[in-house]
């Protein structure tokens, strides 16, 4: 689970939100130009998966950059201020997601492994090394259906070697050649599909026969509707399974609920932290009788 | 019974007559895959597994359209795919990917199934991070395993 830019935003700058940069021109807001990614694709519902704002994205480097020179003096002292304020970044997004909001009410500890952008396949093999951990209650939270997993054998940032995740868009943020010659041979909207669905099925699989009390979020409908395109047995499998599915559109009611731009208009594909708590309460609301 | 037999081993093993034989690309997360379309369809099929060995990855070929087990040691890997096998494949990653594929598989097969692995990889398996049922039968002559 993340919340993504905006905890990132406000610890640069608390007021971040507050700047003159974003209320130059408040109207901005609701006639911001609106470019699809993919013309044949069906319309779009407001979620920001399939949107770009190019204007307020361009608004808010503009905000970091003025951010940045009010306060750094030089790249490494702005870098190593960056190393920290990932580690805190990371830490902030756990204690607030709504996974730890709903252990609270649940009065549970929570175990919280989600990652920065990680794909289905990265998150069924989490669920390998917790299954036998015997944890009260699983809750998967499904994401993109446009990320695979690979194994990177060279520390990669932040990562140490191990499973990895990379985003269908985005083989460029591969640092060597090995990794960029990876995806040209081995990624496509077909593998990364069927990574998804297939980590989806295993994992209810593997819950429902090992015992546990689980249930799983899926982040957009149409990502489930995709999955559908290439695997139309699918829809067996989540009629199944429709009494551990929580939510089928989260994202999209999470967006819902916090965003005060217009809703075409998101800065990243990711939900405010303020939608956290509301989406623990709804939960909550749905298993409480089941604990 | 679905029998599962990894391709290298076509040549050696010898099966009942009457069985419905699956040969799979050499790769455990491949038959996983493998299982997990069936599983779709139907949660009640009886498996004989024979796990291949854990010196592949599974790897998509986009170019062919189907998943391939990527062996930096074979002829397949020194052609076009050299460059990814040489840096992706190792040991470690292998290793990892077969053990969590044998998990799933072990949890996931019917009661009256059974997964056969080469006793050579006995000490591999690790028993103390996964979890497996009770249905791993360790063999030492693949000739004759699935005659008896």
């Amino acid at each position: 689970m993340t919340v993504g830019d905006e905890i990132a935003d406000t610890l640069i700058d608390p007021d971040f939100f507050k700047s003159a940069v974003w209320s130059m021109d408040k109207s901005l807001d609701i006639t911001i130009p609106i470019t699809r990614d993919d013309s044949n694709r069906g319309p779009n519902t407001g979620t920001g998966a399939n949107w770009k704002s190019p204007l307020r994205k361009n608004l808010r480097q503009q905000r970091l950059l003025e951010v940045f020179l009010s306060k750094y003096n030089n790249v490494n002292e702005y870098w190593n201020n960056r190393v920290g304020f990932k580690k805190r970044q990371e830490q902030l997004e756990k204690e607030n997601c709504w996974p730890a909001q709903l252990a609270k009410k649940i009065n549970y500890d929570v175990v919280c492994g989600g990652e920065t952008a990680a794909s289905a396949g990265w998150m069924f093999y989490q669920l390998l090394d917790n299954i036998n951990k015997n944890h009260d209650l699983y809750i998967m939270a499904w994401t993109y259906p446009t990320r695979n997993t690979f194994w990177n054998s060279e520390p990669y940032l932040r990562y140490s070697p191990g499973w990895q995740c990379a985003h269908i868009n985005a083989p460029g943020e591969q640092t060597n050649f090995a990794l960029t010659q990876l995806f040209n041979y081995s990624f496509g909207i077909h593998s990364t599909v069927q990574e998804y669905v297939e980590s989806i099925v295993l994992s209810a699989e593997l819950l429902e026969r090992t015992g546990k009390n689980w249930y799983f979020t899926f982040g957009e409908i149409g990502h489930i509707t995709h999955a559908i395109e290439f695997f139309p047995s699918f829809v067996d499998f989540l009629k199944k399974y429709e009494h551990r599915i929580l939510e089928k559109d989260l994202f999209v009611e999470m967006y819902k609920v916090t965003d005060h731009l217009h809703p075409k208009a998101m800065l990243a594909g990711h939900p405010r932290l303020e939608a956290h708590p509301i989406i623990a309460d709804r939960i909550y609301e749905k298993i409480k009788d089941d604990l | 019974m679905i029998y599962k037999i990894p391709t290298t081993l076509k040549e050696k093993i010898s099966i009942p007559q009457d069985a419905t034989v699956v040969y799979s690309v050499n790769n455990l997360a491949v038959m996983r895959y493998e299982i997990f379309n069936e599983l779709l369809s139907n949660s009640n099929i009886d498996y004989t597994i024979v796990a291949p060995n854990p010196t592949t990855l599974k790897f998509w070929d986009s170019r062919e359209n189907e998943y391939v087990a990527l062996d930096a040691a074979l002829e397949y890997a020194q052609e076009r795919l050299s460059i990814v096998g040489s840096a992706l494949y190792n040991e470690e990653a292998c290793l990892d990917e077969w053990n969590l594929s044998l998990s799933t598989i072990s949890l996931l097969i019917s009661d009256s199934s059974v997964i056969f692995v080469d006793e050579d990889y006995k000490e591999l398996i690790e028993y103390k991070r996964l979890m497996f049922k009770d249905n791993i039968i360790f063999y030492s002559d693949v000739t004759s395993i699935l005659q008896r």
